[in-house]
């Protein structure tokens, strides 16, 4: 099992190596911050068939079909050329596409059973978290998508700014939706449903049935393996669940307190079990 | 109307819009320069309002409806132009860039569709679902690995830039990729193997439209004639029935309204697409030089296309 930027979510990186651990499965794990810098991929395709790896100095790493692949975080590559890492202008701007192109193609041929598979096809990665949020709504389902605008300002009072944090350059708006605040963990066919409590200590609930088929519903568009989606949950029989934030690393899950702490952490110790037991790499196919 | 995004002196937008001109089709144009200054584009979408986008696009003394917008043909980021790096301007080239993802009619090309031509190895899965060959390829620096395929290809090999930057593809020995890949090169290398055959450019519209032309040449990279001392001549051709359905389902895949898709026919043609080679797919194709040279009606499929009339 390869997890690369573990190091970013210490919880969920020991959960996972829990479960590792028990199933008497090695664990490599590369920093976020070295992941193309230092340890480079490399990928061959040789009639029609992928192999691909990584080169640490001389060393030499390949991940087969067996192997378990999860890259929790990944950094931005930084600037690389001839006179070092800051190499200048355009020369610099070059090596680092090209370092990002290897990088980004190696997401999509790397023949590992992969969690939250990146690559420049890959929803959860592509799209911003907005975006994603705004392609929920189906009709007629427990979930549906903000009220968003963007463009200037409106000038009605219900609208606020989305969180700079969680938007690009993009003047956004949104009509904050009625319901308590949640995060869902959606992962191996799973809900955790947690009322959020940033004060306090966080509650696991029930989910409905028909929002945790949304939810599942919603990961599989996103072809995401573990999600993380933050809902504003009217009360019961009062109309869908609104989704506010999506995110594919397991950032909410660092932060969840309490039982539902301990909920999302069996919720999570299952999914990794059945993923390193998944002795066929179900997800090992070539996309 | 269409909608063309660009910038006027980008000769691709040009060509289209002369087209559209001349063919007296309604469409409005928004320089990309222009964004964030005298342009402004509203959405809205979400709510109760399930799947629906509205919004607008607004000059400084009217507006356009995104009602009244049957297709975009985009341009942005292609021309040479320097664009203002106002917080306005880069707010506005966001929501262009959105307003291409989120518009429900056809779009050339949506802009996280067209990010794949980005990386060429990242096409590589789904040129193969599509029932293509691509090259047996390297990507990386480190001797030991290239070494044991060039040995394996008789060192009959070629190099090519990983990303989207468009390179001269140059054939290269096993030597200068040792000597490349060796000492810690700067950047990792895409070496392929070399194969034989016509070069074929295929422009995809709309999903089932397929334009295709042979590239008649000595050169190894037929699009740099001029640097490589060869001449080339471009002839229209109409691809076998299988051929062209796997650039439909590969132009699917890739979720590509408008691809430009750049396949190796085998010496003495094939029906099979399993015979045929795919180097890559261009997600914003210049078109433009394939339309004079070889009278393919690209501008009218596009128009109709996007005109709602395809």
């Amino acid at each position: 099992m390869v997890l690369i930027g573990a190091e970013r979510c210490p919880t969920a990186r020991a959960v996972v190596r829990a479960v590792a651990r028990r199933q008497v499965i090695e664990a490599v794990e590369v920093a976020a911050d070295q992941w193309g810098v230092t340890i480079r991929p490399w990928l061959t395709l040789s009639d029609g068939r992928f192999r691909a790896g990584w080169l640490e100095g001389t060393r030499e790493v390949e991940l087969t079909a067996a192997d378990r692949l999860w890259v929790i975080a990944e950094d931005p590559l930084p600037r690389q050329g001839a006179d070092g890492p800051e190499g200048a202008g355009d020369d610099a701007d070059y090596l680092r596409a090209e370092w990002l192109a290897a990088r980004q193609g190696w997401h999509g041929a790397c023949p590992a059973s992969t969690v939250n598979r990146r690559g420049l096809r890959a929803p959860a990665f592509t799209y911003a978290p907005w975006q994603l949020a705004g392609r929920t709504s189906e009709r007629h389902t427990a979930l549906r998508s903000p009220r968003l605008a963007l463009g200037a300002p409106p000038t009605d009072a219900r609208w606020v700014e989305w969180p700079a944090s969680r938007r690009g350059a993009e003047r956004l708006w949104w009509q904050p939706a009625d319901g308590a605040l949640h995060v869902a963990v959606v992962a191996g066919g799973e809900v955790t449903l947690c009322r959020w409590a940033p004060h306090g200590v966080e509650a696991a609930v029930d989910a409905a049935p028909a929002l945790t088929a949304a939810l599942l519903a919603f990961a599989a568009r996103c072809d995401a393996q573990y999600l993380e989606v933050w809902l504003a949950v009217p009360a019961a029989g009062d109309g869908p669940a609104t989704v506010l934030d999506v995110n594919p690393e397991p950032a909410a899950f660092e932060r969840l307190t309490g039982a539902a702490g301990v909920a999302a952490g069996c919720h999570l110790s299952r999914f990794v079990g059945r993923w390193l037991d998944d002795a066929a790499g179900a997800d090992g196919a070539i996309r | 109307m269409i909608l063309v995004l660009g910038t006027v002196d980008e000769l691709v937008s040009a060509w289209f819009m002369a087209h559209l001109v001349a063919r007296e089709r309604p469409f409005v144009f928004v320089d990309e320069r222009q964004l964030g200054a005298e342009v402004r584009i509203e959405l809205q979408t979400g709510g109760d309002d399930a799947d629906g986008v509205s919004g607008r696009i607004c000059f400084p003394r009217w507006q356009v409806a995104l009602g009244d917008i049957s297709g975009i043909f985009s341009r942005l980021g292609t021309g040479s132009a320097t664009l203002p790096e106002t917080a306005a301007a880069r707010a506005e080239r966001a929501h262009a860039a959105a307003l291409l993802d989120m518009f429900p009619g056809p779009v050339a090309n949506r802009s996280t569709a067209a990010w794949s031509n980005a990386s060429k190895p990242a096409q590589y899965g789904p040129i193969i679902a599509a029932g293509f060959g691509v090259p047996d390829t390297l990507v990386a620096t480190g001797w030991p690995r290239a070494r044991r395929l060039l040995d394996s290809w008789d060192g009959d090999a070629i190099v090519k830039s990983t990303g989207g930057v468009r390179s001269l593809v140059k054939a290269v020995t096993p030597a200068q990729v040792r000597g490349a890949l060796i000492g810690g090169a700067s950047a990792p290398h895409q070496v392929q193997r070399r194969v034989v055959g016509h070069n074929v450019r295929v422009h995809l519209i709309g999903g089932r439209t397929a334009l295709a032309c042979r590239a008649i040449t000595e050169a190894i990279d037929y699009r740099h004639p001029d640097l490589t001392g060869h001449g080339v001549r471009l002839e229209a051709i109409v691809l076998p029935p299988r051929v062209a359905d796997a650039c439909r389902r590969l132009a699917r895949d890739l979720e590509l309204g408008f691809g430009g898709i750049d396949l190796v026919e085998p010496p003495g043609g094939s029906p099979d697409p399993a015979d045929w080679f795919c180097f890559e797919v261009n997600t914003c194709p210049g078109y433009l030089w394939f339309e004079q040279h070889a009278d393919l009606r690209i501008s009218v499929a596009l128009a109709d296309w996007l005109g709602g009339r395809a």
